[in-house]
């Protein structure tokens, strides 16, 4: 009976360890199985490097700075150390005693969440790390992040962009270069499983999943750093000596659209973006448009050269006086008036009654489609990302008086990039390029070269050629040529363009701007400078004209060329 | 009679392999126990060394920039020359 009873017992036992055992490796083997891994194995994510951005001579325009994420594990702190760890790190992370008590106020809240892992601040520099590192504080700890870093500070933030942060915190290129190659410049994240010991070090026989991250493409721009100063230092004298509300300039390779140089005032610190009002991150070389004035007079006169519609010696029938049209009247700029001016004289006069007789000669259907094949309405493809271009009106919706106006560069609006592709096409016989700031891209020790990408013929090489002599007729005879380099042939237009203010023009506030390319015979560079609202002279041929030339100056030299007049 | 001796034969060789292989496997888990520590230290000084290697490579090219030469020359009395003479 005892036996018996013994027996049942056992088997009972039996049966409840079979069914406990039936448990623990069918019904729970999975959850215990997932624990068991979590235990055995460590899951890093490593972020590949951000490419570098280069000038073309290899030197770091944009590089990344290792930085630091200090995070804490409140539930190794023991509660009452919380407010000396604060104030430690308070005083090691600030920069001033207002900033002191906000980030000790800040880290106290981290603290005392009721959380494993807590985030304490983000992009922590070495030097600060080393610092809290000596405090040797127990529940701390840092993960590794990077920042940009721009060994030029400022320089060339409106082509570079910046690097914020997306919803989901990740890096991310915005405007310019950083933008419109953020897919090629951004690392690619690894992510590995790595088989741990008990003190959670790595087992080396142990396993080892998943993938190694990839560092993110260098890319190599075409802007020539030399230029690059060149051009900033030029714009910066010229926004403090005429007073200007801001100032842009373009230079461009004509025979190969390669961006040698572009900056624009107001700029911003892209290290310190946040710092700067966000109407300060767009580049207005690519995303402004404005009424470019006299400047446009250089298209509409070549498009008419092209089609034989006037020759340079061609005499003005209606330069005589104010042309009256469709309730309007048309004058000149200084209100003189040159009878029987040939189109050579148009130009260097900047005529506008002149142009009008121009326009009406070459007729609406033919200055429509030369303007777009000229690119005006169209975007220019630029490698940058915050490119936008106006529309070009609906030829339908052209007026008389529209085609009048337009022929002087008033009721038509562009961007500074759209006119400098324009005019670098006849300073490169006719020849439309694709603007391009990259040269090429580097991945993995391979070079990817970006190649000139030609567009279109828009004017024939003869008539490029007559354009030519006639802008640099313009600069030797026209009204800046008191600011010209001796003995060097340029070519070139000045503009004032009045600002159309709430559907009239602000006679005070100008675009003041010079587009040109030198050497004339043989365009080593065109470029355009342009100041929006000089106050010192509303007029181009007093502002934009000068730096233009004192740019141009400090190129000769750099380009190595002899005057040859 | 013969096949019997060369099966009996392959299975000792079997089994004389899978037990070294087995001995072999415990010798080196029992050799790199402490390298998971060293591997780690490797590792974090990989990783320094790359930062500080990045720092350096920064250091140099603020100093080698175009706008701190320029600081430099200026500070040093040098100007953009103001007349220039070709020879021909």
């Amino acid at each position: 009976m005892r036996i018996s009873f013994l027996r049942n017992i056992l088997i009972l036992f039996l049966v409840i360890i079979s069914f406990r055992l039936f448990y623990w490796q069918v019904i729970a083997s999975e959850k215990l199985q997932a624990k068991a891994e979590n235990q055995h194995f460590q899951s890093l994510t490593l972020q590949g490097e951000r490419g570098k951005i280069l000038f073309r001579d290899g030197s770091i325009l944009a590089s990344s700075k290792p930085a630091f994420l200090l995070y804490a594990l409140p539930k190794v702190i023991k509660t009452q150390d919380h407010s000396n760890i604060a104030t430690i790190l308070a005083r090691i992370l600030s920069t001033n005693s207002v900033e002191e008590l906000e980030i000790k106020k800040k880290l106290l809240e981290s603290l005392k969440a009721d959380l494993y892992w807590v985030p304490l601040q983000r992009g922590i520099d070495i030097e600060k790390r080393r610092k809290i590192d000596r405090l040797n504080i127990k529940g701390l700890g840092f993960d590794s992040l990077s920042n940009r870093f721009y060994p030029e500070g400022s320089s060339s933030a409106h082509l570079l962009g910046f690097v914020g942060q997306d919803a989901k915190g990740e890096d991310i290129g915005y405007f310019g270069i950083e933008g419109f190659y953020n897919g090629e410049l951004k690392g690619i994240v690894g992510r590995i499983r790595q088989e741990i010991d008990a003190l959670g070090l790595p087992i080396v026989i142990g396993r080892l999943l998943g993938t190694t991250p990839r560092n993110g493409k260098d890319i190599v721009l075409n802007i020539d750093e030399s230029i690059q100063f060149i051009v900033e230092q030029a714009l910066r004298r010229g926004i403090e000596k005429y007073g200007a509300a801001g100032a842009e300039a373009i230079v461009m390779e004509p025979k190969t659209g390669s961006v040698l140089a572009m900056a624009s005032f107001p700029n911003y610190d892209p290290e310190n973006f946040s710092e700067f009002p966000k109407d300060f991150y767009k580049n207005p070389i690519v995303a402004n448009s404005y009424e470019p004035g006299s400047t446009f007079k250089v298209l509409v006169m070549a498009a008419a050269l092209n089609e034989n519609a006037v020759k340079p010696d061609t005499k003005c029938e209606v330069c005589s006086g104010p042309i009256s049209l469709g309730g309007f009247t048309i004058r000149t700029w200084n209100n003189k008036y040159y009878s029987e001016s040939s189109m050579t004289d148009v130009v260097i006069h900047s005529d506008n009654t002149g142009m009008v007789f121009v326009g009406k000669k070459l007729g609406l259907d033919k200055l429509y489609s030369y303007l777009e094949n000229f690119g005006i309405g169209k975007l220019t493809n630029v490698d940058l990302q915050d490119e936008s271009a106006p529309d070009l009106r609906p030829k339908s919706q052209w007026r008389e008086i529209d085609l009048a106006t337009a022929s002087f560069g008033q009721g038509i609006a562009l961007t500074p990039i759209q006119m400098v592709v324009a005019v670098s096409s006849l300073a490169n016989e006719g020849n439309l390029m694709e603007p391009h700031l990259v040269k090429e891209i580097i991945s993995d020790g391979k070079k990817f070269e970006v190649k000139p990408k030609f567009i279109r013929e828009v004017v024939s090489k003869e008539a490029a050629k007559d354009i030519t002599e006639m802008l640099v007729k313009a600069v030797d005879s026209g009204e800046a040529k008191w600011a010209k380099p001796k003995g060097f042939k340029i070519a070139g237009k000045t503009g004032t363009a009045q600002i159309p203010i709430a559907g009239h023009y602000d006679s005070n506030k100008t675009i003041a701007s010079f587009v040109g390319f030198a050497p004339a015979d043989n365009p080593k560079f065109v470029m355009l400078v342009l100041y929006n609202q000089p106050t010192s002279s509303i007029f181009g041929s007093e502002t934009a004209a000068p730096t233009f030339f004192e740019i141009a100056k400090q190129l000769f030299t750099y380009y190595k060329i002899a005057p040859t007049e | 009679m013969l096949s019997s001796l060369y099966s009996r034969r392959t299975a000792v060789i079997c089994i004389v392999v899978a037990v070294s292989l087995l001995l072999i496997q415990i010798w080196v888990a029992h050799i790199t126990t402490t390298s998971g520590e060293k591997l780690k230290e490797i590792d974090n000084l990989q990783k320094i060394l790359k930062s500080e290697n990045q720092l350096l490579e920064n250091e140099i090219s603020k100093f080698s920039s175009i706008n701190h030469i320029a600081t430099e020359a200026a500070s040093l009395g040098l100007d953009v020359p103001k007349n220039i003479q070709y020879i021909k």
